[in-house]
């Protein structure tokens, strides 16, 4: 996709565009130097930088507590849970924006797929690989489990394998139900159902490769594939429709995205946003995931960036879903009470616990966080989790839970900036039902 | 049926499954694993009389969860189908309410233990519950299929003892065309009396095919 220097004024984003050598080329109207928080996009020798919709200290300083926490369960893990718990790391640091591209061996990275996907029921045989190493070799492996796990629950695979075809180039195939097609995921969470393949699709952004569609062979298996890619792909889901809906120019990973490639017509959906945008003069407006901008001649329509919240979804959901791979010793428990802090933070509801399981756990986990023991109210009734619970004590020195009206409230003995990101006036309100509340 | 107590096991993760079955043939059970929730079902559905079944709630890495990623199907199956088996759920985050409850929907008499008090602690709670002390009958603690009257040291093998003691005092039912636990029934009888035991097996009257150990202090009038 070709830009010019106007149109790329005109992005529905706020950002501005830079050479290599950092020196401005344009910007869009709503870009403010000195913002705090940006993700940036290579185009070819440019780069866009596009600006946080909203600062979040307290999430962004969450999100890295956690990241903390799972780099001390993954220097914890027993030799014989290694591959696997770096595997987790490398997911979770991936969907906050840190990929881990550590180079590793090649036949280390496929034997990393292969003990993974066997723990998930996958059997997945393999061939020695074409290259020696491979950069960022912990992420490939986990796109390449995600793959494999995913033809197995999706297309019933049987005989599945893993090979390089040749160097950068990997390949899973298998036996099963016919279902050719792309890569039905999403860079942004609100986009996508499951946990599993958007990591394969942000690992190909991260790493610059492509995440192809599955495809039958003439042999009849099925195949997908994950491909390293020299140089850097523009990785921005971004479209320009014209006056009658239709896709004019699109990105390849709007493409992927959307499957709404050049020449067809928006969904009623993004139409309609597109509608909007066109009554709006050139001002940007914005539906879910997407915002829109009329130009001078088409109008842009994006897939916004994941930026610190949507990351941090991202990294409590895999905290969620990867639970087991973290164990169950001290570092767990407090990578456990840090997810469950950054849930707070981001307006989650937080799950009532039994009460004698809170207090059979909590002095555990107070233990784990060097924290003092709270004080509970109204013992009997349901609580927050003892993680949850260690990890406010920590923070507040102490502290004492209420029951309150939807939920709990924690009254900390003192402050800290962490503490500061979870509540106001010196106290943290824990709700049950599902209330969004504006990340602070 | 088999000779050895029987023990099913339905965990999603391989290597947590591949514990758990060691963990169970080493207290001399024949384990049937699985991460399978249907198949799970087809076995109970077939072979309704597993002693013991360790049963995971969380299905999240299971090929066919079906839609539902619990073991909810299973456990209900249990204890509509299959209530003489021990069923014991061992999971993660069972300290949670909404779990919990509908753990305890699906299988109200269900024993809990939190995977979060490890394979030890599970193997600790599972020897104690396999290891009743009946009267002056007690089962052997390597090999469980044996049950041993303490004071002559003489052993008894055969399923339907092993199964009359872990469910005291609560009946056995044994199915009229199962001949196996039918002869085993018999000779297990003589063989208290041979041994002089504290301990006999009483019918709990027709049309029941109801069995239990009852101890000489007993009162073993039939119920109805």
């Amino acid at each position: 996709m070709r830009l010019t220097t106007s149109e790329l004024r005109e992005l529905p984003l706020a950002a501005k565009w830079c050479r290599d050598d950092g020196s401005d080329i344009a910007s869009t109207p709503e870009w403010v130097d000195g913002g705090a928080g940006s993700t940036q996009f290579r185009f070819g020798s440019l780069r866009l930088i596009v600006a946080e919709p909203k600062n979040q200290p307290g999430v962004a300083a969450l999100s890295a507590r956690v990241l903390d926490e799972l780099d001390r369960c993954a220097a914890a893990a027993p030799p014989d849970l290694r591959a696997v718990r770096n595997l987790l790391r490398a997911g979770l640091r991936l969907v906050t924006g840190v990929p881990d591209l550590t180079e590793r061996r090649t036949t280390v990275v496929m034997e990393a797929v292969r003990a993974a996907a066997h723990d998930e029921n996958v059997d997945l045989r393999t061939r020695a690989p074409v290259s020696g190493r491979v950069r960022g070799g912990d992420t490939v492996a986990l796109a390449l489990k995600q793959l494999a796990t995913n033809a197995r629950r999706h297309n019933r695979a049987e005989d599945l394998r893993l090979e390089e075809r040749i160097a950068g180039d990997f390949r899973v195939s298998w036996r099963g139900t016919r279902t050719p097609g792309p890569v039905e995921t999403s860079r942004h969470p609100d986009q996508r159902r499951s946990w599993g393949l958007g990591l394969a699709r942000l690992a190909a952004d991260a790493l610059g490769a492509g995440l192809l569609p599955v495809r039958h062979r003439d042999d009849g298996r099925s195949e997908s594939a994950f491909v390293l890619l020299s140089g850097s792909r523009f990785t921005l889901p971004l479209a320009a429709v014209d006056a009658q809906g239709r896709v004019v120019r699109a990105t390849r990973a709007w493409d992927e995205e959307t499957a709404l490639s050049p020449g067809h017509a928006l969904t009623p959906e993004l139409s309609s946003l597109a509608d909007e945008a066109r009554r709006m003069e050139t001002a940007m407006v914005h539906r879910g995931a997407f915002a829109a901008r009329r130009g001078a001649v088409l109008t842009w329509i994006v897939l916004t960036p994941r930026g610190t919240r949507e990351q941090a979804l991202d990294l409590v959901a895999g905290v969620v879903h990867e639970r087991a791979l973290a164990g169950d010793g001290v570092d767990a428990v407090r990578l456990e009470g840090c997810a469950q802090a950054l849930g707070l933070a981001l307006g989650a509801p937080t799950k009532p616990w039994l009460r004698g399981a809170v207090a059979e756990e909590l002095p555990a986990a107070c233990a784990a966080f060097d924290a003092p023991m709270p004080l509970i109210e109204d013992a009997g009734r349901p609580t927050p989790p003892a993680p949850l619970l260690a990890f406010l004590s920590a923070q507040g020195r102490g502290g004492q839970l209420q029951p309150c009206e939807g939920g709990w409230i924690f009254r900390p003995l003192s402050s800290s900036a962490l503490l500061a990101a979870l509540g106001v006036s010196g106290t943290v309100v824990i709700p049950t039902a599902h209330q969004l509340r504006p990340p602070s | 049926m088999s000779t050895r107590p029987t023990a099913l096991v339905l965990e999603d993760s391989r290597s947590e499954r591949d514990q758990l079955a060691s963990l169970l043939n080493g207290l001399g059970l024949d384990v049937w694993p699985t991460d399978s929730p249907q198949r799970a079902c087809e076995w109970i559905d077939r072979q309704r009389d597993y002693d013991l079944a360790v049963i995971d709630w969380d299905m999240t890495l299971s090929a066919d969860s079906n839609g539902d990623t619990t073991s909810r199907r299973v456990l209900e199956a249990l204890a509509r189908d299959a209530r003489e088996t021990l069923t014991v759920v061992y999971a993660r985050q069972l300290g949670r309410e909404d779990i919990n409850g509908d753990v305890l929907r699906a299988h109200p008499a269900a024993l809990l233990h939190d995977k979060r008090h490890g394979e030890e602690s599970l193997r600790q709670r599972l020897t104690k519950i396999l290891s009743p002390r009946v009267g002056d009958l007690e089962l052997d603690e390597r090999y469980r299929i044996y049950v041993c009257h303490v004071p002559s040291g003489r052993r008894f093998k055969h399923r339907i003892a092993f199964k009359l003691m872990t469910n005291y005092p609560e009946p056995v039912m044994i199915p009229r065309d199962a001949r196996g636990p039918w002869c085993g029934m018999g000779r297990f009888r003589k063989w208290l009396r041979d041994v002089g035991s504290t301990v006999s097996v009483v019918h709990l009257g027709q049309p029941s095919q109801r069995y239990r150990l009852v101890l000489e202090a007993e009162d073993h009038a039939p119920d109805h």
